[in-house]
C-alpha cells in the first residue's frame, strides 16, 4: 500500500496544484486556503444525499409536465409519461427515459449512500470496487438531466400555444433539484477518504 | 494533540444540514399543496357520454370552472355512462345530495340560442347547487332545470296542450310584456300546467276572473268575408305568448291561483253556451261552424261529443244574442246552394256548413235539436206527390209555376213501385193550390230530330240541372177541331205538294257514288226531285233514273247539266283547304244537283258529272308542254299579275320521255283570255342575281306558272317556257355591228345614261368574218330614245385613265363589270332624227367620247 500524501505530511493546493506541507493554512504560492481533505466531506455528502432523496419524492409523485391540448391541461408524472410512451409503442424511448429519470437518480443515491456507509461501518468493500462505483456514479449523473433538457426544449417550442401548451409541473423543479443535489454530493465526497479509512 | 483537534473539528455539525431540512419542508409543503389542489372525486351518471371527453369536459358552477371529468366509464347495468370527475376542494360544499348536474351543449332553435360557449370550448357540465347533505355520487338530469327565481306573482295556467309556448314565452297585457312562462309540466290528468311569473308591478292586473289566452303565432281568419291577420307582437310570433284580460270587477288574483288557457281571444270571450243535439256532424267543424242569425254571426261551434246514437254540439253564443234562443227557436243547416237563382251560403262550401237560427217564442232555452233532414221554410206547406218515374227530378229540383219558382223538394222516397216526392210550396204561393191543380215534370229538352230538321223545346236552363216540377191548371180547352196531325212541319209541306206527274230523267255516270234510291235532286239547293232507280248499263256505266217533281218538271231542259252533290268535297293542297257540301242531308243520303247553262252546248245524252265544275265547264283543261318541270307540283298556281287564274292538276312525263306534260285547268272567267294562240306561259322560279332576288316565296310554296293573255284562236295546248319571254312584242329590235366585241354576250345590258333600257339578245359573227353583230332589244317604253343618229359604244368594265390631273375611274354599272354591255346616246338635233324601226343596224363606235355622256336631249315619245 502506497503511503498517501497526508501520511507524508504533504497536501496539494487544489487551485495551483502546489505541493506544500500539511501545516500550512494558506498556499504559499497562491495564498488560497488549503485543506488536506475536503472539510466535512462525509457530512456534506450525507446532507446532500438526504436532501436529494427528499426532493425525489415530489419529483416522482407530482406532475413533471402539464401538456394542454385545446385548453385542456393534462398533467403527467415521470412514471405516467414513461407508461404513455410504452403504450404508444415506443419501448426504446420509454426505456431510455426510465433509465435516465428513475434508475439513474436512485442508483446514484444508493451508490453514494453505499460508499458513505461502507466508510462508516467498515463494510467489506475493496477500494477498487468503491472507486469503480464512484466513477460510474460520476459518469451517469449528468444523464439524469436528460428529462429536464427535453422538457425545456418542449416548453421553448410549445409555450403558450393555442392548440398545445407545455408547462413544467412542480415535479420538474423537484426532479431538477434532486439531480443537481446528487451531482453536488458526488463532488463533495472526497474519494481520498476511502484510503484514509483503510488503515 | 493535533489528532484530537481534528476529531473535534469533525464533530462540528456542518451548516449543510440546513439543506435537507429546507428540502423536507418544501417537499411537505409541495405535497400538501398538490393534495389540497387535487379535486374531490365524484361520480355522475349520465344517459350518454355524447360530447363528454375525459380531461376536457369541465364542470362549471355559475360560470366558474370547479372541476373536470377525469374518466368516462360504462355503468354497471350498461344503460348509461358513469363519469368520474374531480371537483376543486374549495367547491366541495356544493356537492350535496340535491345538487343537480346536466350537460350543456350548443343549442339553437327558433326560441332560443344557448350554450354557444360550448361551441368553442366543447360541451360542459353545469352544476346547480341545492342545499342538502353532502354527497359524492350524482345522477345527471337530461334537461337544464328551470327555476323560478325572482319576485312576482306566481300563477298556474292549465292548458290542453303546450302549443308553441315555451319557457320564456312572454305574458302580455294590452301587448305590454308583464311576465313570462317560467316552467311547464305535464299534470296527472295529461293537461299541461304552466307556471307564470307576473312582474310585481303588474301583479295587480291579474284578477281572479281574468282569462288567459294563447297569442302565439299569427291568428289568421280567412273566410269569404275577408282576411284578418293578427299577431300580438313579433316576439310572440317566435316565442309564443300568453295574453290576459283584467275585468273591472273581481278581486286580485291570489299567488298560485290556477287559470285555464284559452286557445284564442275569441275563445276567451265570455260567452253563453248552447247545446244542440244532432244526428250527423257532416259538414260541421269545431271552431268553424257558426250560428248565424240573418247572416250575423252569433255563435261558434266549440265542441262535439258523441253520445251513443247522436252528437251533442256545444256552441258558444255571444251574450248579446242569447235572447234569440227560446223554446221554439229553430236551428237549421244552411246548406250551400248554387243554382240559377243565385248562390246561397257559399261560405259553407269552404268552411263547412253554418247553422241558421230562426228565433221563436217561449222561455229561454239552452238545448236544441238540429235535424239533418231538409226542412221546408217556415210557413210553407208540404205535399206528397206520387210518381212512377223520376225523370230527372232531384233533391235540388224546384217547383215552378209558369217558369217561376214557387217551392222545392224536401225528400224523395221509393215506396214500393212508386216514388213519394215530398215537396213544399212557399207561403206566398199557397193560393195557387186548388182542386184543379196538377203537377207535371218539365223535361230539360224535348228534341225531335230528323234529317229534315230539328224541333227543340226547352224547359229553361234550370231544367238542365234538375228537372223542375211544373204546377198547372186543368182548364177546359175547346175540343180539338178535325185536323190532320202531321208528324212534323216537313210532313205538312210534303202533303201540300200538287200531285202532278213527275218527269223522269235518265242520267249516265261512271260511278254511283253515295247515291241511293230516295237521294234528293237539287236545283239551286232546293229539292225538286229524287232518285228512283239505278242500274248498270252494257257500257259499264251506271244509269240513274231521277224523278223531277211535277211542279218542277219544266226546270229540266236540254241544257241541264247534272252533277254529284254527294257528301263533302274536300280539297287540300298547298294553297289551302276547300270544303264543299250541298246540304247536310246530301252528306248523309248523297244527292244530285243540276243547273241550266244555255251558253254551253247541248249534251246528246244527259250525263251526271262528278263535280259541279266539270258539269258547268267552269274550268278549262289545258295542257302545258315543258322541257322540265322544275319545282312544279300538282296544285301549283297559274297566275297573271299575281292573281291566280288556274292550277296544275297533274305533272307527268310524255310517253317518249322527252318532255313533261302538265295537265292544268284555267278558271272560269279567265280561260277565254288565256287559252288563245298567243297566250304565253312560263315558269317562275326563284332567282338570285346581281339585280336582286326574285320569287323568294317559291322556295316555300314551290314554283308557279305565270301566264300572259293572248289573241288568236282558242287552243288548249301551250308551251311552258323555262323563263319569262325575253322581250315583249312591242320591244324594238335593232342590230349593232362591231369590229370586235369583247366581254359582251347575250343578256348583257344596253345602257342609256347608265340605266339599262334594253338587253343584248345574242351576238354572232358575221358570216364573212368582217365583224360581229349583236341583236339588241330595247324595252318598249324606251324605243323612242333610239334615233338614227344615236351613237353606240362599248360600256364594259372599268375605264381607268391616269393623267397629270389625277386618276379617273369610270365604271358604268356593277353589272357591266361582270356581264359587259353596250351603251348609247342620242345627240340633240332639230328636228330629232327619225326613230328607227326594227332591224335597223348601227355601227359600234370603237372609241368613247366623254362628251357623249353630256348629251341630254329631251326626246319626245311619239
Amino acid at each position: 500500500m502506497q503511503p498517501s500524501a497526508k501520511q507524508a505530511g504533504l497536501k496539494l493546493c487544489p487551485h495551483c496544484h502546489f505541493v506544500q506541507p500539511i501545516a500550512e493554512k494558506h498556499c504559499p504560492r497562491c495564498s488560497m486556503r488549503t485543506h488536506s481533505r475536503i472539510p466535512y466531506s462525509i457530512q456534506k455528502t450525507w446532507a446532500l444525499i438526504i436532501t436529494a432523496t427528499i426532493a425525489l419524492v415530489p419529483a416522482n409523485l407530482l406532475p413533471i409536465t402539464v401538456l394542454s391540448t385545446r385548453g385542456a391541461p393534462k398533467p403527467e408524472t415521470i412514471m405516467s409519461g414513461i407508461i404513455n410512451l410504452f403504450q404508444s409503442d415506443m419501448p426504446v424511448v420509454a426505456s431510455v427515459v426510465f433509465i435516465a429519470s428513475i434508475v439513474v437518480p436512485f442508483a446514484k443515491l444508493v451508490g453514494l449512500a453505499l460508499i458513505l456507509a461502507s466508510l462508516h461501518m467498515h463494510i467489506e468493500l475493496s477500494d477498487r470496487q468503491r472507486v469503480q462505483m464512484f466513477r460510474f456514479i460520476d459518469f451517469i449523473g449528468r444523464w439524469s438531466m436528460l428529462d429536464l433538457f427535453v422538457l425545456s426544449i418542449m416548453i421553448a417550442v410549445f409555450s403558450h400555444h393555442k392548440i398545445i401548451d407545455v408547462a413544467a409541473g412542480p415535479g420538474a423543479t423537484a426532479f431538477g433539484l434532486a439531480v443537481v443535489l446528487t451531482l453536488f454530493a458526488a463532488k463533495t465526497l472526497d474519494t481520498r477518504l476511502i484510503w484514509d479509512y483503510q488503515t | 494533540m493535533s489528532q484530537q483537534a481534528v476529531t473535534r473539528k469533525e464533530r462540528i455539525i456542518s451548516p449543510i444540514w440546513l439543506l435537507p431540512i429546507i428540502a423536507l419542508g418544501m417537499a411537505i409543503w409541495l405535497l400538501y399543496k398538490t393534495w389540497s389542489e387535487a379535486g374531490v372525486p365524484i361520480t355522475i351518471d349520465f344517459a350518454s357520454a355524447q360530447g363528454i371527453v375525459a380531461g376536457q369536459t369541465h364542470i362549471y358552477y355559475q360560470g366558474l370552472d370547479i372541476g373536470v371529468v377525469t374518466k368516462v366509464n360504462l355503468n354497471e347495468s350498461l344503460t348509461g355512462v358513469q363519469l368520474e370527475a374531480e371537483i376543486d376542494r374549495d367547491a366541495e360544499q356544493l356537492l350535496t345530495e340535491h345538487s343537480i348536474f346536466w350537460l350543456v351543449s350548443p343549442k339553437a332553435s327558433l326560441t332560443e340560442i344557448s350554450g354557444l360557449d360550448a361551441l368553442v370550448g366543447g360541451n360542459y357540465i353545469e352544476l346547480q347547487y341545492n342545499e342538502g347533505e353532502p354527497a359524492l355520487s350524482f345522477v345527471a338530469v337530461p334537461e337544464p332545470p328551470t327555476r323560478i327565481d325572482g319576485k312576482g306573482l306566481l300563477l298556474h295556467l292549465r292548458a290542453d296542450e303546450l302549443g308553441s309556448l315555451d319557457v320564456g314565452s312572454p305574458i302580455y297585457f294590452k301587448k305590454i310584456p308583464v311576465g313570462e312562462v317560467k316552467r311547464y309540466q305535464l299534470d296527472d290528468d295529461h293537461s299541461v300546467v304552466m307556471d307564470l311569473l307576473v312582474k310585481p308591478e303588474y301583479a295587480h292586473l291579474v284578477k281572479d276572473h281574468s282569462r288567459f289566452w294563447d297569442v302565439s303565432g299569427i291568428d289568421a281568419d280567412i273566410s269569404l268575408q275577408g282576411m284578418r291577420l293578427q299577431s300580438e307582437s313579433l316576439a310572440s310570433l317566435i316565442l309564443g305568448g300568453v295574453a290576459f284580460d283584467s275585468p273591472d270587477q273581481g278581486l286580485q288574483a291570489r299567488a298560485g291561483q290556477h287559470f285555464t288557457l284559452f286557445e284564442g281571444r275569441d275563445a276567451a270571450t265570455r260567452l253563453s253556451r248552447v247545446s244542440v243535439v244532432t244526428d250527423t256532424v257532416e259538414g260541421l267543424n269545431v271552431d268553424r261552424t257558426r250560428l248565424r242569425y240573418k247572416g250575423a254571426e252569433v255563435g261558434l261551434l266549440r265542441q262535439v261529443d258523441y253520445q251513443q246514437d247522436h252528437y251533442l254540439l256545444s256552441f258558444s253564443v255571444k251574450s248579446e244574442y242569447i235572447s234569440l234562443f227560446k223554446e221554439d227557436t229553430e236551428l237549421r243547416r244552411l246548406q250551400p246552394q248554387i243554382g240559377l237563382e243565385g248562390v246561397k251560403h257559399l261560405e259553407g262550401l269552404l268552411g263547412g256548413i253554418d247553422i241558421g237560427v230562426y228565433p221563436g217564442s217561449g222561455a229561454p232555452a239552452q238545448s236544441f235539436t238540429l235535424s239533418s233532414a231538409k226542412q221546408a221554410p217556415p210557413g210553407a206547406q208540404t205535399l206528397v206527390l206520387n210518381a212512377s218515374q223520376l225523370h230527372g227530378i232531384e233533391a235540388s229540383s224546384v217547383v215552378i209555376y209558369r217558369g217561376f219558382p214557387v217551392g222545392g223538394i224536401l225528400d224523395i222516397r221509393l215506396d214500393g213501385n212508386e216514388f213519394d216526392i215530398e215537396i213544399y210550396l212557399e207561403k206566398p204561393y199557397l193560393s195557387l193550390l186548388n182542386d184543379k191543380s196538377y203537377f207535371h215534370i218539365v223535361s230539360p229538352l224535348e228534341v225531335e230530330a230528323s234529317l229534315f230538321g230539328l224541333d227543340i223545346s226547352s224547359g229553361g236552363i234550370r231544367s238542365f240541372i234538375a228537372s223542375p216540377i211544373a204546377l198547372d191548371y186543368m182548364e177546359s180547352t175547346p175540343p180539338p177541331t178535325e185536323q190532320r196531325l202531321f208528324a212534323s212541319k216537313h210532313d205538312a209541306h210534303e202533303h201540300q205538294r200538287p200531285s202532278s206527274a213527275p218527269k223522269r230523267v235518265s242520267l249516265r255516270t261512271e260511278r254511283l257514288g253515295s247515291l241511293s234510291v230516295g237521294s234528293p235532286v237539287y236545283f239551286k239547293q232546293l229539292q225538286v226531285g229524287e232518285v228512283v232507280a239505278y242500274q248498270l248499263t252494257s257500257q259499264q256505266d251506271v244509269s240513274i233514273d231521277i224523278d223531277i217533281y211535277g211542279e218542277h218538271r219544266a226546270l229540266v231542259t236540254d241544257y241541264s247539266r247534272f252533277w254529284h252533290a254527294s257528301g263533302v268535297n274536300l280539297e287540300i293542297n298547298t294553297n289551302g283547304v276547300s270544303l264543299q257540301s250541298e246540304s247536310l242531308r246530301s252528306i248523309a243520303l248523297g244527292g244530285i244537283a243540276f243547273e241550266n247553262l244555255e251558253q254551253l252546248p247541248k249534251l246528246s245524252l244527259p250525263r251526271l258529272f262528278s263535280t259541279k265544275e266539270d258539269a258547268l265547264q267552269r274550268r278549262l283543261n289545258v295542257t302545258l308542254i315543258a322541257e322540265h318541270a322544275q319545282g312544279l307540283k300538282p296544285g301549283a298556281a297559274i297566275r297573271y299579275l299575281g292573281k291566280q287564274i288556274g292550277r296544275v292538276k297533274q305533272v307527268h312525263l310524255a310517253d317518249n320521255l322527252s318532255h313533261f306534260e302538265l295537265d292544268a285547268e284555267l278558271y272560269h272567267p279567265y280561260s277565254k283570255h288565256f287559252a288563245r294562240e298567243q297566250s304565253r306561259y312560263w315558269l317562275e322560279t326563284t332567282e338570285l342575281s346581281l339585280e336582286g332576288a326574285k320569287n323568294l316565296g317559291n322556295l316555300i310554296t314551290g314554283n308557279y306558272i305565270e301566264a300572259r293573255p293572248g289573241h288568236g284562236r282558242p287552243i288548249q295546248q301551250f308551251e311552258l317556257a323555262a323563263r319569262p319571254p325575253r322581250y315583249s312584242d312591242e320591244a324594238l329590235l335593232i342590230r349593232v355591228k362591231a369590229v370586235h366585241l369583247a366581254s359582251v354576250s347575250a343578256d348583257s345590258p344596253l345602257l342609256y345614261k347608265q340605266q339599262a333600257v334594253g338587253r343584248i339578245l345574242s351576238t354572232r359573227v358575221i358570216s364573212d368574218g368582217s365583224g360581229i353583230v349583236a341583236e339588241v332589244m330595247i324595252e318598249p317604253e324606251y324605243r323612242h330614245l333610239v334615233r338614227a343618229n344615236s351613237v353606240f359604244w362599248q360600256a364594259s368594265g372599268v375605264d381607268f385613265s391616269l393623267g397629270f390631273g389625277g386618276a379617273d375611274l369610270h365604271m358604268d354599272s356593277l353589272e357591266t363589270l361582270v356581264k359587259g354591255g353596250l351603251a348609247f346616246a342620242t345627240p340633240e338635233s332639230v328636228p330629232f332624227a327619225d326613230a328607227v324601226t326594227a332591224g335597223f343596224e348601227f355601227t359600234l363606235s370603237p372609241t368613247f367620247d366623254k362628251t357623249w355622256l353630256k348629251w341630254s336631249p329631251s326626246i319626245p315619245n311619239q
